[in-house]
């Protein structure tokens, strides 16, 4: 059964390795939106190479989920590994659609992954993280009430700046009495 | 004079009347305050503080009573 995730302005659904947009295409290809997550820089995606990341995920345990509009347009992307021998998700997000930057996209989403998440797999904790820089990332963990555990360090340089990667935890039982 | 500079900061990154931020001021009840204001509210305590902040006073940012806590 394909799994969809239902918010009040989004869904959020599998991308089909068959059927790929190539607004995503150009978003992994655009350093403005690539430069706080895990993509090496100077890579350029292909069809193919998406295809390839895209089919590595197992619908089982990992994802790389769609955020679609309510019309069907796909305007960024959530990844999520579930690690079932420790009950624990990790989580990130991309809005690659600049028209949807800071209209809450990732609150809204995310909120509906972590109930369909706690209840799917009966985890018991979800973790993420964005790097220190990322302010519109950190604001989100904040706003959303996600508990800081861990910063590392000098994890990457970005624009030639060593950043920090704040680590950022949310139980079962923190999003259930939130 | 601290409590003033916070009230300062979100008027101008929020464009708010200064006199209609309330003393409990934060990023769930102010409309305006969202994740690319953030990024203005960021920018704008260390343009005033003329420093970078590091990363424990940045994953603090998130009302009134943090941000005067940095020109403290």
């Amino acid at each position: 059964m394909k799994i969809k995730i239902e918010s009040e302005n989004y869904l959020v659904m599998p991308l089909d390795p068959t059927n790929i947009d190539p607004a995503y295409i150009e978003w992994l290809n655009n350093p403005e939106i690539t430069k706080y997550l895990d993509i090496e820089p100077g890579f350029q995606h292909t069809e193919d190479t998406i295809r390839e990341y895209i089919s590595s995920r197992d619908n089982i345990n990992s994802f790389i989920f769609g955020i679609y509009t309510k019309k069907n347009k796909l305007i960024g992307t959530h990844a999520l590994k579930y690690r079932a021998d420790e009950g624990i998700g990790e989580l990130g997000v991309m809005i690659g659609d600049f028209d949807y930057w800071g209209k809450g996209v990732p609150l809204e989403s995310r909120s509906a992954i972590l109930d369909w998440f706690f209840e799917y797999f009966d985890a018991k904790e979800m973790i993420a993280g964005a790097y220190s820089q990322n302010f519109p990332a950190i604001y989100n963990f904040k706003r959303q009430n996600w508990k800081m555990y861990r910063i590392d360090e000098n994890y990457k340089l970005i624009d030639g700046k060593s950043v920090d990667f704040v680590n950022y935890s949310m139980s079962k039982d923190q999003w259930n009495g939130a | 004079m601290a409590h003033n500079i916070g009230k300062e900061v979100l008027s101008f990154c929020l464009d708010i009347d200064i006199n209609e931020i309330k003393d409990d001021a934060n990023m769930y009840n102010l409309i305006e305050w969202d994740s690319l204001s953030h990024i203005k509210i960021v920018l704008e305590i260390e343009e005033r503080l003329q420093r970078e902040l590091n990363t424990e006073e940045i994953i603090e940012i998130s009302d009134l009573e943090s941000i005067n806590k940095l020109f403290t």
